[in-house]
């Protein structure tokens, strides 16, 4: 019975979340922003059923954290709104909340997913709450580093591709405290389960790739000699986040599987 | 010029870590994060950052960066003190035992001490034999009756008929797949990788004496007072396989494994004994294990004579049994068995098998009993919530499997003095990334 409303919850979601991007790119700014606050309502029930039914907070599995994904993009863009008045980016984070979700509603859920020992840490909720945190801020500065490269190819869009590119550095100041808070408390974690920080694991090296990419991204933006390579560190940047998130967890490639992450 | 160097020092380093995270090969990671290149990136990375803060003026506006750029020598200054001051080993306790100062410990990827060199000489991969017995009853006339491996005379099934080697490995070397026997019945070879072996293994003493044995699939032999038994094979690739031993030590009634590597003349594990005296004794007083409901996967009739049974899923039991697309596969009721125990697998009536899956770990913890000279102090010790003691962190690892319930526990027995700087620079670094990014003057500071 639970499916059936967390289907249908997911459903009303994201059509609201669709319609979001809509309304706003036909002016209607008021209602998209309606549409968003609806859409992350029924978002935020799914996580909730799915924390009742697990009795435990829900992000122990793909289905779970893609979810939390999708709901994290709305505070995202709030805090955002707050910091630098970038409210344009509504529609943005409403299509980046879509896709996610859309991958959650044909993913097996995961109602008897089981917290094991070692997840039982102080450290769970917010390891993963800051990293679904700075991968939405990171899938939306990717689209706009996307439409960027798009507007360089005519030399009379510059304009318009600086702003993109402005935009998505905004976004990236703000997501990369909370991928380096992600990163580090892993390794306090791991610290407090097995002894050992770090080891060199398939996850956390390619989590430390990503890191170290969005560094070399905030070095290039400082120099002018390096600011041709901003766009292709961001792009390396996000592709380690993809290799990350998805490719190891989902085993992708056999041997890019985790070991000590065969949980996550 | 500087800049520049410590943007391509951060490349290098990320170019690295990404060679040793792509699927080259097991042994890869290790030989590239301990090499001297590497930590040699590693400390120049730390000394820009530190370059990086005597450069700045200090300043509100750049206190993000400042936190941020120290706070990387000083995790690497903490790591770099561990990496070479550290003590890290694992420890096996036996639960109830007196308390002790003098630890036997091994290595992290050590798990038993033999007084000898052991090396896998020959290695001769065992089948597993699945035996159909005729049955008119089932739509394809056989049932299955049981497997077997081939011991030294071939296989003997509890008919009494007697299938021996000449039959089975007619050429002295590869397996019949299929053979027929007189009552009817077949035996077909199973495929997949095997897990049953017979090797020859030689043994060479500190005195250089050898000597060369013969060990059949779990079959224990006696070897200057260790016993030493095969347990079959471990698959580490399609190519590459090990051959796992149980070894009980003189004096201990506990079996540890260990894994040899074939074919390696004189290479083979030896596991040199190490003590280690605490200033304290140490004892595992007690120990709880709480576990989860198991898990059931759900199994079907093949429709071939030589097929297994086919897998289809696994299930977890909820409040209403195991529920598949709405409907009820297992009541709880009947998953019980009459002392409460969940049984181990269940006929469903329409010709489908549940078996009952080893049940996962809930919540496990150790009593950790410290007496020193003046005190004597009890901790509970459980996975995420090591005891700090004397400048020692203990760290609940595993426990063994035993089915009559847990012997020993294992530890991990740590003593790291860098760890006070690698924590504070961790803190540092998520600090200075906030203030960053939260400064009202942040973004000029960056820009």
């Amino acid at each position: 019975m639970h499916d059936l409303w967390l289907k249908g919850m997911m459903g009303v979601a994201l059509v609201l979340y669709a319609a979001v991007v809509l309304l706003y790119a036909t002016d209607r700014k008021r209602m998209a922003w309606g549409a968003m606050i609806v859409a992350w309502t029924g978002n935020a029930s799914v996580v909730g059923l799915n924390g009742w039914l697990v009795g435990d907070p829900p992000l122990g599995n793909m289905y779970h954290v893609m979810v939390f994904l999708s709901l994290c993009m709305f505070p995202a863009l709030l805090v955002l709104v707050a910091r630098d008045r970038l409210s344009g980016l509504l529609p943005w984070f409403a299509g980046a909340a879509f896709f996610p979700l859309i991958g959650a509603l044909f993913m097996k859920e995961g109602a008897l997913w089981r917290r094991v020992p070692a997840l039982q840490s102080v450290w769970f909720v917010p390891h993963v709450v800051s990293y679904m945190f700075s991968y939405a801020l990171c899938t939306v500065a990717f689209l706009l580093a996307l439409v960027q490269g798009g507007l360089l190819l005519k030399a009379r869009w510059r304009p318009a591709a600086d702003s993109y590119a402005s935009a998505a550095y905004s976004i990236l100041r703000l997501a990369f405290p909370f991928l380096t808070f992600g990163l580090l408390s892993g390794a306090l974690w791991a610290e407090e389960a097995w002894g050992r920080y770090w080891s060199w694991d398939v996850k956390e090296s390619w989590a430390l790739v990503t890191w170290l990419f969005y560094l070399i991204y905030f070095h290039c933006r400082k120099h002018v000699v390096l600011m041709p390579w901003v766009l292709w560190a961001h792009l390396a940047a996000f592709a380690s986040l993809v290799i990350t998130f998805l490719v190891v967890n989902l085993g992708l490639i056999h041997k890019l599987s985790s070991a000590l992450h065969g949980y996550a | 010029m500087f800049f520049r160097a410590s943007v391509l020092l951060l490349l290098l380093v990320a170019l690295i870590v990404m060679v040793g995270a792509l699927p080259a090969g097991e042994a890869v990671p290790v030989a590239i994060f301990q090499s001297p290149l590497f930590v040699l990136l590693l400390v120049l990375l730390g000394a820009s950052c530190l370059a990086c803060c005597f450069r700045w003026k200090p300043s509100w506006r750049r206190s993000g960066l400042l936190v941020t750029h120290l706070a990387v020598p000083v995790i690497l200054v903490g790591a770099l003190w561990g990496a070479i001051a550290e003590r890290n080993l694992s420890v096996r306790c036996r639960i109830g035992d007196e308390p002790r100062t003098k630890l036997s410990l091994t290595r992290m990827d050590a798990s038993v001490d033999l007084p000898f060199w052991l090396t896998v000489v020959d290695l001769d991969p065992l089948p597993e034999y699945v035996w159909h017995q005729t049955d008119p009853e089932t739509p394809h006339g056989f049932r299955r009756a049981g497997r077997y491996v081939p011991g030294a005379d071939g296989i003997v099934l509890p008919d009494g008929e007697v299938v021996g080697m000449d039959t089975l490995r007619p050429d002295g070397v590869s397996w019949s797949p299929r053979v027929e026997l007189d009552s009817g019945s077949l035996l077909l070879f199973r495929r997949g990788p095997g897990e049953y072996c017979r090797a020859t293994v030689r043994v060479e003493r500190e005195d250089a004496a050898t000597s060369v044995h013969k060990l059949e699939h779990g079959e224990a032999v006696t070897i200057d007072d260790v016993k030493l038994k095969l347990d079959g094979l471990a698959w580490v690739s399609d190519s590459d396989v090990w051959v796992k031993c149980l070894a009980m030590l003189s004096g201990r009634d506990v079996w540890e494994s260990i894994l040899v590597k074939p074919g390696r003349e004189g290479r083979g594990r030896r596991f040199m004994l190490m003590h280690l005296t605490l200033p304290f004794a140490l004892a595992v007083t007690d120990f709880q294990v709480e576990r989860f409901p198991p898990d059931y996967a759900l199994y079907a009739p093949s429709e071939m004579p030589d097929g297994d049974l086919l897998y289809e899923d696994t299930y977890s039991v909820g409040a209403d049994g195991i529920v598949v697309d709405g409907d009820v596969l297992a009541a709880p009721e009947t998953l019980r068995g009459d002392a409460e125990e969940w049984v181990s697998h269940l006929d469903l009536a329409d010709g489908r098998v549940l078996n009952r899956q080893p049940p996962g770990d809930k919540h496990y913890e150790a009593e950790l009993l410290v007496e020193s000279a003046d005190e004597a102090q009890t901790f509970t010790l459980a996975v995420n919530h090591p005891v700090s003691y004397g400048g020692w962190r203990f760290y609940l690892v595993s426990y063994d499997r035993d089915p009559s319930g847990p012997n020993y526990v294992d530890l991990t027995a740590r003593r790291d003095p860098g760890r006070l700087w690698v924590v504070v620079g961790v803190w540092l670094l998520m600090a200075g990334t906030f203030l960053n990014a939260f400064s009202p003057t942040g973004r000029d500071a960056d820009a």
